[in-house]
């Protein structure tokens, strides 16, 4: 008799990635959605590295979407080791035999093994599957070193124990592509050059203006000349330097797509569209009774370049 | 020294189906034999598996059968005929996929 056994918990599922509807390909996109291409086609990983709301993840998914193999994602963690990577021993396979051949004689056999579960990287690299590794620096150092053989001689090395293998021969189509933050200072860890070496870095940076409008039009439904005063207003404050965390293309998307879901009129004169760009912009410093002297200029800014661009 | 030919020599079944191919003819007759008689010795086992499970077929039948007779007489009702499970959304080769829009 064996025991019935739990379902496996390998990662049985993977993502299939496909464009929104409100998904823009500018030609900036596309641009860069080719120089990346370029270089996976090569064989060579991929990484995003550029300050938050640029638009790393997106893009890494939309050249993921774009190679057209299933698609893993990973999500850089503090928490994550090695093992949350390649696997590792998972339960007990538990087997007891009762052998009756000779009706006069009962012999029992019983022995436990351990069980090895495959984890997404093993699960990429042995199926040829393309792994998202979205802020990769948000892991330590020490649980990423597994990938330095991977991506230069193509072997994952497994630790060794129990019936499985010790190495695996990376599937040909397998390609990684890795997202970081190099700006972001809270739970990031410096990326080792061993591994950096080994990845193509294109840096991202904000979306020129029409992209910004585009985008902005697009995610929030609003027309095209107000969706650009929205952008200017933000990319105005974003210049202006007076905050403690950047104001990016997410914060022009959240003003647009309330004001248009709520019907306000992107101008100085409507106090609710005023409103919402002193919630979702003056909270980009903090707030703290030495900060007020400070808010305060911020809230004149603000009004400032809200009247330069929607006064009218 | 003359090296006397025995039992040893003579290439088993295992060992006939796994080796490259014999360079002489003798050894080429040898492997044949050797094959064909595996081969008629997995037929004749295959036909006695077949046997063997349509006569367990036969008996379950006939224990099912006496199974449904027996249960009204306790006062039991069969189990249902379980159901085969629905079959998994599966993609990729094998893979259930989750679609995930950008």
């Amino acid at each position: 008799m064996t025991t019935a056994l739990p379902r496996s918990a390998e990662p049985r599922t993977v993502l299939a990635i496909r464009p929104s509807a409100t998904f823009v390909e500018t030609s900036a996109v596309q641009a860069l959605a080719e120089r990346a291409m370029a270089y996976l086609q090569a064989g060579y990983p991929m990484h995003f590295r550029g300050p938050a709301g640029t638009g790393k993840t997106t893009l890494a998914m939309h050249v993921a979407a774009r190679l057209e193999r299933p698609v893993m994602l990973m999500v850089g963690d503090e928490e994550l080791s090695t093992s949350d990577l390649v696997g590792g021993q998972n339960g007990y396979r538990y087997r007891r035999v009762e052998d009756r051949f000779i009706h006069s004689v009962l012999k029992y056999e019983e022995d436990a093994v351990q069980r090895w579960v495959d984890n997404r990287l093993t699960v990429a690299c042995r199926q040829g599957f393309t792994l998202v590794y979205d802020e990769f620096t948000r892991s330590r150092p020490e649980a990423n070193n597994v990938l330095l053989t991977v991506l230069e001689e193509g072997v994952l090395v497994l630790p060794r124990g129990g019936q499985q293998e010790s190495y695996i021969k990376v599937h040909p189509e397998f390609r990684v592509i890795f997202t970081s933050n190099p700006q972001e200072y809270a739970g990031v860890h410096a990326a080792q050059d061993a591994l950096s070496d080994r990845l193509v870095t294109i840096d991202l940076d904000y979306y020129d203006r029409a992209t910004e409008i585009e985008i902005v039009a697009t995610q929030s439904g609003m027309a095209v000349e107000q969706a650009a005063n929205v952008a200017d207003i933000v990319r105005d404050f974003r210049d202006a330097q007076c905050y403690d965390q950047t104001p990016t293309l997410r914060a022009s998307i959240m003003i647009a797509r309330v004001s248009a879901q709520q019907g306000y009129t992107p101008a100085r004169h409507d106090t609710r569209f005023v409103q919402v760009c002193l919630d979702v912009l003056e909270s980009k410093t903090a707030a703290s009774s030495a900060n007020r002297e400070r808010r305060a200029q911020q809230r004149e800014l603000l009004l400032s370049i809200i009247t330069s661009h929607s006064g009218r | 020294m003359i090296k006397r030919r025995g039992l040893r020599d003579i290439a088993t079944g295992q060992r006939a189906q796994r080796r490259g191919l014999p360079q002489s003819r003798q050894q080429a007759i040898s492997d044949l034999a050797r094959l064909e008689q595996e081969k008629t010795r997995l037929q004749r086992e295959l036909e006695i598996w077949q046997a063997n499970q349509q006569r367990t077929e036969q008996r379950l039948a006939l224990v099912d059968a006496r199974l449904a007779q027996l249960q009204p007489v306790l006062g039991l009702h069969a189990a249902p005929p379980a159901q085969p499970a629905p079959p998994e959304r599966l993609d990729a080769a094998g893979w259930g996929t989750f679609a995930l829009e950008y």
